[in-house]
């Protein structure tokens, strides 16, 4: 039996792909699939496919797949509803087993559609062809230089990230989230999440497994869905799932409570916490948990450390870490010392610690001290730095305080997590500046940072959870 | 269908489980359930024969206990007025006499099965619990755990994990309740027996795993306390 990975390979990296409804306009506005796939720097052969010209950008055309020379490792399908059943019979005639259906239309639009769509898997499945979509986006992969995307997509850096989703919409990806390869699978009547989920697995190239989804397309897919993701969990993978919409299928209990309350994305909460998948509602949870578990090393407990410059923050955190079950470290007396050394003699040193005051006596020395001592305490598990840098003129620029140095020095050489909050007008420049330092994660907000802490923590001891 | 209480039903053609048919399968899966006897109704039987009768039994569970009319027609049958709590028997036969006549005034022509007696297993430290089972067509059965009692589908406090279960999966679902402090300490209460729970939920989840013909099923109230923990009412659904 062939395997999930060699099923599903052809749908990201096609030695040749064939474009059904290829066209030879270009420019704005013109959604030309050649044309973005030369443009990204797809290697393999390109043939399009349309009876009514001889060649696309210089590109050979054909009246049919059939009439395609080579071997077709994957079929791109974009053409008037109608005729899909028959180009669909040609492929299979030709021996393509792999099949991107981007027209829509079908069985989610009426009856017709419905039967379009049975006569068309119908043949697929005869000879063991595997559909992508329909409606569908197809797939988008930066590693190898290949889309199937009428949206042009420009290459850029990625992560080691694979996507599967429901909506072209995450191909555009975000400024926090460059994923490495991406599959709409639209209607996902053949090739659904489970499959990817599971393409993923097999991928050396992917670390983190996001998954958008609407609703599984067939009945008992979410059992499979279940081991398909601790399967991935097993193999060192993380998994974060956007799960939207509620549909009425699988609710058809009425007797009792627990049937009326078994709520589709109650249900789904449930099932994800059982396989220790991340759940995400809007696409800032989205960036945020997933460069947490890409960039930070994981904590060995739930122990923090916050070294602050102002003592509102302080305050915040407390809250946040209430609300995300972190806990506060009880500083070392080493910690506590070396802090103390350089505060004024009034100052009570405490956790979260106010570093402020001691900053007077000179940034650059005071950040390194409690950074250092804070990363070297053995009753700290993770650390957060508050940090207010206000644009006040004649003040130096970003990194003078001290603070962009003190945690590119220091963050890499200890294996515990940094987060840093910037607050002020500076914010972003010190993102940058920390963009790329190892351990080290900047957010937005208090909240964020304990947000990001509690994905890379171990889960809260059983009896921890019950005092609570 | 491995439950041969189960099975016996199921051949009956029930479909439908109600308090004391279900008792019969959780108790065969070692759930516990408080200590009950059923004396079949009789038209014109007195109040002191039916006491005579469930004393006599060695299920009899000793004052405070609970007295039901068992009957496929009242579903809610505290508003009915067909359950009454008795320390004593006095109360108690006072308490037969009352219910017999409430149910009768239900509605024309009900059904009277029965008469039960149920052990009191409620305290001031005990606390009301849904545990429950319902097929998901996607991901199979599912195990509920929430806060029961009347107002569970007011508070929609419950969480679900598909079978099996785990102990971790218990853990993780009463850490998620919203209302999970009731089960810790609280206003001089001691914490709940988290084994009792963890052990009713896991011997929930293996049956659910050996009869899946059962689609639905709530317990509610799964009554626990510091000690034990009881089903106190169950019912469910078969296919």
């Amino acid at each position: 039996m062939v395997g999930v990975k060699e099923e599903l390979e052809p749908f990201f990296n096609p030695k040749s792909v064939a474009i059904v409804g290829a066209t030879i306009a270009r420019g704005v506005g013109v959604f030309n699939v050649v044309d973005n796939l030369m443009s990204f720097g797809y290697k393999g052969e390109i043939y399009p496919v349309n009876p009514k010209y001889a060649e696309v950008l210089g590109k050979k055309a054909y009246k049919s797949v059939k009439d395609i020379p080579g071997p077709v490792d994957l079929v791109i399908i974009a053409v008037g509803r109608a005729i899909v059943p028959s180009i669909v019979k040609d492929c299979a005639d030709k021996g393509v087993k792999s099949v991107i259906i981007v027209t829509q239309g079908f069985a989610e639009a009426d009856e017709e559609g419905k039967k379009l769509q049975d006569e068309f898997m119908k043949v697929a499945k005869e000879v063991g062809m595997r559909v992508v979509g329909p409606n569908t986006l197809g797939t988008h992969n930066f590693i190898d230089n290949f889309t199937s995307s009428f949206i042009p997509i420009k290459k850029r850096e990625y992560d080691p990230i694979g996507v599967v989703c429901q909506t072209g919409l995450f191909f555009a990806g975000f400024p926090r989230f460059k994923y490495a390869k991406a599959i709409d699978v639209g209607a996902a009547i053949d090739v659904d999440h489970v499959d990817v989920v599971r393409y993923y697995t097999e991928d050396p190239n992917i670390k983190q497994i996001f998954v958008h989804i609407e609703g599984f397309a067939r009945p008992g897919r979410g059992k499979e869905f279940i081991e398909a993701v601790r399967e991935a969990k097993r193999r060192g993978k993380d998994v974060i799932v956007f799960k939207v919409g509620e549909t009425e299928a699988g609710r058809k209990a009425v007797m009792s409570h627990t049937g009326t309350l078994a709520v589709e994305d109650k249900v789904f909460d449930g099932i994800l916490q059982q396989v220790g998948a991340f759940r995400v509602r809007d696409y800032n949870e989205l960036q945020l948990i997933s460069s947490a578990l890409l960039k930070l090393p994981r904590m060995k407990g739930r122990r923090i450390a916050m070294l602050t410059h102002h003592g509102a923050s302080g305050v915040m955190a407390k809250d946040a870490a209430e609300e995300f079950g972190l806990e506060w470290a009880n500083l070392s007396e080493k910690t506590i010392k070396a802090v103390k050394e350089l505060s004024p003699p009034w100052l009570p040193i405490g956790n979260p610690v106010d570093i402020w005051p001691g900053l007077m006596g000179g940034p650059i020395k005071m950040h390194k001290t409690a950074l250092k001592a804070v990363l070297e305490d053995e009753n700290v598990d993770g650390v957060l730095l508050s940090i207010h840098i206000a644009d006040y003129s004649g003040w130096p620029a970003v990194g003078s305080y001290g603070h962009v140095d003190a945690i590119a020095e220091l963050a890499p050489q200890y294996d515990k997590p940094v987060i840093v909050v910037p607050i002020g007008v500076e914010q972003e420049a010190t993102r940058r500046a920390l963009e790329n330092v190892k351990n080290v994660l900047v957010c937005d907000t208090i909240r964020d940072a304990f947000k990001a802490f509690s994905a890379i923590a171990p889960p809260t001891p059983p009896e921890m959870q019950l005092a609570k | 269908m491995k439950s041969k209480a189960l099975r016996e039903l199921y051949e009956k053609g029930i479909r439908i489980l109600g308090e004391s048919e279900s008792r019969k399968i959780l108790e065969e899966y070692g759930i516990p359930c408080p200590k009950t006897v059923v004396i079949g109704y009789e038209e014109g039987k007195r109040a002191e024969e039916y006491l005579k009768e469930l004393k006599r039994s060695s299920d009899w569970p000793g004052y405070p206990l609970f007295l039901k009319i068992i009957s496929p027609d009242i579903i809610h049958k505290s508003d009915a007025g067909v359950v009454k709590r008795v320390t004593s028997d006095d109360e108690a036969l006072a308490a037969i006499e009352t219910i017999i006549k409430n149910a009768k005034k239900y509605k024309a022509g009900v059904r009277i099965n029965g008469i039960l007696a149920s052990q009191d297993v409620s305290s001031p430290e005990a606390r009301e619990l849904l545990l429950g089972a319902v097929y998901n067509e996607h991901f199979g059965h599912l195990i509920s755990l929430g806060i029961g009692g009347v107002l569970v589908e007011v508070y929609k406090d419950v969480e679900f994990r598909a079978i099996p279960i785990t102990e971790s999966d218990v853990y993780s679902m009463v850490s998620r309740l919203r209302g999970r402090a009731i089960l810790g300490p609280f206003r001089g209460m001691r914490p709940i027996n988290m084994n009792a729970l963890i052990d009713a939920a896991l011997k929930l989840s293996r049956m659910i795993e050996e009869n899946p013909e059962i689609r639905e099923i709530d317990i509610n109230p799964f009554i626990i306390g510091p000690e034990r923990g009881f089903a106190v009412d169950a019912r469910m659904r078969v296919e």
